[in-house]
């Protein structure tokens, strides 16, 4: 095996979510390459598929692979998502949406939320959300493209899509087919791996089809059958600090128009999402089993439904944790094979799709330098440390003492660098900032001013202009955004306005009982 | 609020360090914080450690304190800088040019870094990193003009920093604070009075006392208000400055030429040449300071800025971007209340980062292997210095296979390492395979184009001195 050959075969194993972003992406860019890329998976095996919101960067993959976004949004049953909705973390009976984009806007390089909270706390008592764009119009269920002029209040946020992921993975196994991606149906039920080097040489299907490739992508789910099974790579537990453990999932009827956002509410042991797409609302109910039962939580997500069930409750079970190396030997662990956090921020997408990106950032030659291993392991495990922190600071950011899973969360001892960010800023408004990971300053300012976290200070040069000046900037940052509001359609018109809008019926119960 | 109001800040050491802290404090606070500036009486200064050169980050920096571009053209000695001519570099007496540049050329998604490596196997094998980099031909012909805005030409990744004299900068500055209501006291210290772990004041020679809530300490290394503090870092250097009258600006980059006990360093300002050595021993004549960093540059409420908290040796634009992020840093962190130990805590773990990460950048000027050189004292110095794992990782993926290991918040970017590792010969062993989706001989043809237009625009380019007398006299009419 030359060091230096590229490589010839690609197999991926696995066709959910995972399997099918993978295979697009690497379909993409070795388009005119001489490079094979086999997909296996068996309609025998279901894929979990609740990871149904997304962040803005998913526009970035879709464009690079060129596809057309209403087609998409069709095809998908999307809705736009302008952010998350929270209820009920802070304190029962609370809400705040965690929206994409900044608030306000920098006044003399010096972050808005200063200028808010010194008018705050002399007694100021508007919201820091009205001066956000994202949420105005969240709030009143609209939503249009940002214009062209990203520095105009109504042009300066970002957006992301609520869709139906089992035909997101349809809708990209067709791009894929047509781009020579060749598909087996089959189950994986050995792997023989090199005695020498200790790759994973070629697995073998039911059928008896013996399959060799020089990478393996392991999308197998929570199985890791490549990753896991055959090459005993070992898990990092996380529960120690994201201890929910099984999920409740159930589709239900669509009522009233679709809302361009995620609701994830909390509940005494766990929280209960619920995603509006065209077709239908996504709901489930995560939960941590020592201090709910199976029956219960299935009641709670059951009993809070819109509208009638679609589907019997399907139930989930997980680790939250990581693959202690992502990327291991020739195999690389894409998807709930490498690792599960729990979807309270829309990231399980958004991982694969950052394995993918540097996937081929660092895309190896036959001999799998280890280099290019320890180079992947290194940026995901940054990854997925850095999102960590974030979901469990919506966990502890809490004044809830109503069930024991909340007294547990109160009293933890909290990671260094998480208890850092909360000690700035509580003291003084200061957002410990990091230029690599997925959520940026003005997350953690929702999700910290949502969950009433109110800073007792701010920082001193918002001293330096006149009271009277920024109370004026800022009632004419908060006039403009709500006047942009006025002028932005109903996501439902929109969506009919820009054709992209499914003409397939609504589901309704009774039809998808019917034999 | 209910915390007690810090509105009196004493800053000690009136250096470039003090003077920039100062300028940057007035502008960025509100005029009930009273600043007062206390400098000392004897002129030993090491101010010669900040260098010569900035980075391109100071237009900015500047704009966020108030100074501007203008100014510091009109009112000191600084031009323009492009990077730095490196000349008789390390055991293959290595010469290029460390320009500014952002961002390198990609094709697709690929660096083109990979193209002049998958060329260079084989179809082209002369082609060379630095031939298709603007502002390297610029420096190389010694011809300037700013860089356009939005406009796709190879102009417009260039980046410029300035060439100044620490001892004219200090004077400008000086100068201007004279119309702020600073009050500058001159007097050597003789007592810092403390309860517990905090700074109740100063004391100077003749009884005078300066009474604050927050000190910041700009000061030499070897004078510092607070308590002892340990250091990182063992190495002593020793640098000297001569300064000789140039009628004609002689290029737009600094020359820094190896010697065998350390470097000297020319850069073209206005009016003059300024020359800097920098010497590993003891037998040469200058000022001496310790290269490395204090463990912590806040404590109680006391930030030290500049030297006392840490030196790098002027090799690259590093001290100065160093200054900068201490008053940045500080400016961000500014406290609000008597506790100070979030403030602390941050400002502390930003200037490790900070400081550290410049540290890589230098450590990879020289040998990663650990062998003594047989160069010379400074060399063998230089290269007995640790090599930290991020420096490591840096070296094995670039080697590898051209990826830039990057961290949060780098003073050095990517372009910036790209320069340093080609200029040092160092080469990846593979290429991105994505590169192979360009052929050759379209690919050749490319580099081609690029290098044509790079020249043809240098070409047009006007020559340092010539645009500089230019844009001075404009400026001149245009702000009286």
């Amino acid at each position: 095996m030359g060091a230096d050959m590229t490589i010839d075969t690609i197999c991926i194993l696995g066709g959910g979510t995972a399997g099918w972003m993978t295979a697009a992406g690497l379909s993409n860019k070795f388009k005119n390459l001489n490079v094979d890329i086999i997909l296996v998976e068996s309609d025998q095996i279901g894929t979990v598929g609740v990871g149904e919101a997304t962040l803005p960067h998913i526009r970035f993959f879709n464009n690079a692979l060129g596809i057309d976004e209403r087609e998409f949004m069709r095809e998908t049953r999307a809705t736009f998502k302008l952010g998350i909705e929270f209820c009920d973390w802070g304190r029962l009976g609370d809400s705040y949406i965690h929206p994409f984009g900044d608030y306000g806007e920098p006044i003399d390089g010096i972050d808005f939320h200063h200028f808010w909270l010194r008018l705050w706390q002399k007694g100021h008592k508007s919201r820091l959300d009205d001066y956000s764009f994202p949420i105005l119009a969240a709030e009143s269920g609209r939503f249009q493209h940002p214009g062209p002029d990203a520095t105009k209040i109504g042009s300066n946020f970002g957006y992301a899509y609520q869709f139906d992921s089992s035909l997101y993975a349809k809708y990209l196994r067709r791009y894929c087919e047509a781009r020579n991606v060749k598909r087996i149906e089959g189950k994986a039920v050995e792997t023989c791996i090199n005695s020498e080097t200790g790759f994973v040489d070629s697995i073998t299907l039911e059928s008896g089809h013996v399959l060799t490739a020089d990478l393996f992508v392991d999308c197998s789910g929570f199985r890791g059958v490549l990753i896991e099974q055959a090459l005993k790579t070992g898990y990092d537990d996380w529960s120690e600090w994201l201890p929910c453990n099984r999920a409740v999932a159930v589709p239900c009827e669509a009522r009233g128009p679709s809302l361009p956002y995620t609701r994830a509410t909390a509940r005494k042991a766990g929280w209960q999402w619920r995603i509006p797409l065209q077709h239908r609302t996504g709901n489930g109910h995560v939960y941590w089993s020592d201090y709910i039962s199976d029956d219960e939580a299935t009641h709670q997500v059951m009993s809070t439904l819109e509208g009638p069930a679609l589907a019997d409750p399907k139930q989930l079970f997980f680790k939250t944790g990581k693959r202690r190396k992502l990327w291991h030997k020739n195999v690389v662990a894409i998807g709930l094979s490498g690792g599960f956090l729990e979807p309270l921020e829309s990231t399980s997408i958004h991982l694969i799709q950052e394995g993918i990106t540097a996937l081929i950032e660092l895309f190896p030659y036959k001999a799998c330098h280890s280099s290019d291993a320890d180079e992947y392991n290194r940026r995901m495990d940054l990854n997925f440390d850095r999102v960590r922190d974030f979901l469990l600071l919506h966990y502890v950011a809490t004044q809830r003492n109503d069930s024991p899973m909340w007294d547990y969360f109160r009293n933890m001892t909290l990671p260094d660098s998480l208890q850092e960010k909360i000690d700035a800023w509580q003291g003084r408004g200061y957002v410990l900032r990091y230029e690599q990971g997925v959520f940026l300053p003005p997350s953690w300012v929702a999700v910290m001013m949502g969950q009433n976290l109110m800073p007792k200070g701010y920082d001193k040069r918002a001293d330096t202009l006149a009271y009277e000046a920024v109370a004026k900037q800022l009632s004419e940052i908060k006039r403009l955004s709500a006047a942009a509001v006025e002028q932005t359609p109903s996501q439902a018109d929109y969506l009919v306005r820009i054709n992209a809008l499914s003409d397939a019926p609504l589901l309704k119960a009774d039809m998808s009982a019917a034999p | 609020m209910t915390d007690k109001v810090l509105n009196r800040i004493a800053i000690y050491g009136n250096g470039l360090a003090g003077l920039l802290t100062a300028t940057a404090l007035r502008h960025a606070l509100p005029s009930n914080v009273t600043l007062v500036l206390v400098g000392h009486k004897s002129a030993s200064s090491q101010d010669l450690f900040y260098g010569s050169v900035t980075s391109p980050s100071i237009y900015d920096f500047f704009l966020k304190i108030g100074l501007t571009e203008p100014d510091v053209l009109l009112k000191t000695s600084s031009s323009f800088s492009l990077g730095t001519h490196y000349k008789a570099w390390g055991p293959d007496k290595r010469e290029w040019i460390q320009s500014f540049h952002i961002p390198l050329p990609l094709f697709g998604t690929v660096g083109f870094h990979h193209y002049i490596k998958k060329l260079s196997n084989g179809a082209v094998p002369s082609l060379n990193f630095a031939d298709h980099i603007m502002s390297v031909e610029a420096a190389k012909r010694g011809v300037f003009a700013h860089p356009p805005e939005g406009q796709k030409i190879p102009l417009a990744a260039v980046e410029y920093g300035y060439h100044f004299l620490p001892s004219d900068w200090s004077n400008w500055l000086s100068d201007r604070l004279k119309d702020s209501d600073i009050k500058h006291i001159t007097g050597e210290l003789t007592h810092v009075n403390r309860h517990e772990n905090h700074i109740t004041s100063i004391t100077l020679e003749g009884g005078e006392t300066i009474e604050a809530d927050l000190f910041i300490d700009c000061g030499r290394q070897d004078t510092s208000l607070s308590a002892p503090n340990p250091w990182l870092g063992s190495r002593r250097l020793f640098a000297a400055e001569a300064i000789e009258p140039m009628d004609v600006l002689e290029g737009v980059c600094r020359t820094l030429t190896a010697t065998d006990s350390g470097w000297m360093a020319m850069t073209p300002l206005q009016g003059k040449k300024y020359k800097l050595s920098l010497h590993q021993d003891a037998s040469h004549d200058g000022v001496s300071a310790k290269i490395g960093r204090s463990e912590k540059a806040w404590r109680g409420n006391c930030v030290t800025i500049g030297h006392g908290a840490a030196l790098l040796e002027p090799l690259t634009p590093a001290p100065l971007m160093g200054l900068q992020r201490d008053i940045e840093r500080l400016l961000e962190l500014l406290p609000i209340s008597p506790d100070m130990s979030v403030e602390q805590r941050e400002y502390n773990r930003r200037f490790a980062d900070d400081y550290d990460h410049a540290a890589l950048f230098h450590r990879a000027f020289f040998d990663e292997t650990n062998e003594p050189s047989s160069q010379g004292s400074y060399w063998d110095a230089a290269c007995a210095e640790a090599i930290d794992t991020k420096l490591k990782q840096k070296i094995t993926q670039f080697e590898s296979r051209g990826i830039f290991v990057s961290y949060d918040y780098e003073p050095f970017s990517a372009e910036d390492w790209a320069m340093l590792h080609f200029g040092l010969g160092r080469e990846p062993q593979r290429y991105d395979p994505l590169a192979d989706r360009i052929p050759n001989a379209a690919m050749a043809q490319r580099l081609a184009q690029m290098r044509q237009a790079i020249s043809q625009i240098a070409k047009k380019m006007p020559p340092h001195q010539t645009y500089m007398t230019g844009l001075l006299k404009y400026l001149k009419e245009k702000h009286g």
